[in-house]
């Protein structure tokens, strides 16, 4: 698939998610290069759509487009973990449902990718990628929300944090 | 100039983009149509949890628990006027989304949106769908592909001019 033709897809004020999530793996290497792109929108929403087709390579891209300088793009890939978290067969549902990328590709990857996001500097990032976490996820990254509910600098996060992993747990 | 819509923004995190250049815009472009945009108001919103604001499909009047909560701001709007949301992304990522509760018209502008974002939102609180058509305001096709100065249609306008939100006098 051209890399011009799936940014035209991603182009769309409000992209239909399921719909692109259909491309498939012969889009990741566009969507990967779209992801690290000087377009923040392009960006965005090509390291989404990378979340909704799931994968080996499609993590390595979202691992790729979380070291981005650009907030709005680590947050969509921190949004985009809620697509990795769950075993889940069948197709994506893009506003809210999971996927089996998490079955598709080595857990330590994606596990990094979620350390990652949580110690992001942005705490805006480190809240999405917090809420977007599942209960398997979210049971393999204790230390990390432990850390964060104890001693992050961000009252509303530290709350999340509590939500996820309570103290007493 | 005896038609007009009036907003009123409220701010969570700035665009890209600045708000005075998509209203510029969005006046050139409502202006040549025979409307005219005012601004009843600017305020600025503390909300850390909707900055990154969940928004599901966006897809016609249905809206999630934060959009909901969103929009219950309307920070003294008035029933006809359209309030508009800046915030830092949505998730998923669109550049904007108009899907509002019953009663709280408005949308969502995000961070990455485009020149002609808050307009083409606008267009959409007033009823207008997408078409096919890059030299047009409501273009599906992402209004990042805009060639020039985009237009309403008098069909658009007349469309338009059945919302309670299209003001006369």
């Amino acid at each position: 698939m051209e890399k011009s033709t799936v940014a035209k897809l991603l182009a769309a004020e409000e992209p239909d998610y399921d719909k692109l999530a259909g491309m498939g793996a012969e889009a990741i290497e566009p969507l990967r290069a779209l992801a690290r792109s000087d377009d923040p929108a392009a960006a965005s929403k090509a390291a989404y759509v990378l979340s909704l087709i799931g994968g080996d390579d499609a993590i390595d891209g979202l691992s790729d487009a979380a070291s981005s300088d650009v907030p709005e793009v680590r947050a969509a890939v921190a949004a985009g973990v809620r697509n990795l978290t769950t075993a889940t067969a069948g197709h994506a549902d893009a506003a809210g449902g999971r996927r089996k990328a998490l079955a598709e590709a080595p857990a330590d990857k994606v596990e990094r990718l979620v350390a990652k996001l949580l110690a992001d500097p942005d705490p805006g990032v480190r809240r999405v990628a917090l809420k977007s976490l599942d209960a398997d996820i979210a049971a393999a990254m204790k230390h990390e929300i432990s850390e964060l509910r104890d001693n992050d600098e961000d009252e509303t996060l530290r709350k999340i944090a509590e939500d996820v992993l309570p103290r007493d747990a | 100039m005896a038609r007009k819509v009036r907003l009123r923004f409220v701010v969570l995190a700035e665009p890209r983009i600045s708000r005075t250049q998509m209203l510029d815009d969005m006046r050139a472009v409502y202006g040549t149509a025979g409307i005219a945009v005012e601004v009843v108001g600017e305020s600025s919103m503390t909300a850390p949890l909707l900055e990154d604001l969940e928004a599901g499909k966006c897809s016609g009047k249905i809206t999630t628990s934060e959009q909901d909560e969103l929009f219950a701001e309307r920070a003294g709007a008035g029933a006809t006027e359209l309030v508009i949301y800046f915030v830092r992304t949505t998730i998923p990522p669109y550049n904007g989304c108009a899907a509002h509760p019953p009663n709280a018209p408005g949308a969502v502008v995000a961070a990455i949106a485009s020149q002609w974002t808050l307009g083409h939102e606008v267009g959409h609180v007033l009823g207008l769908g997408h078409v096919d058509d890059n030299t047009r305001l409501m273009t599906g096709n992402g209004t990042s592909e805009i060639v020039g100065v985009p237009a309403l249609t008098p069909e658009e306008v007349e469309l338009a001019s059945r919302s309670p939100f299209f003001l006369e006098g």
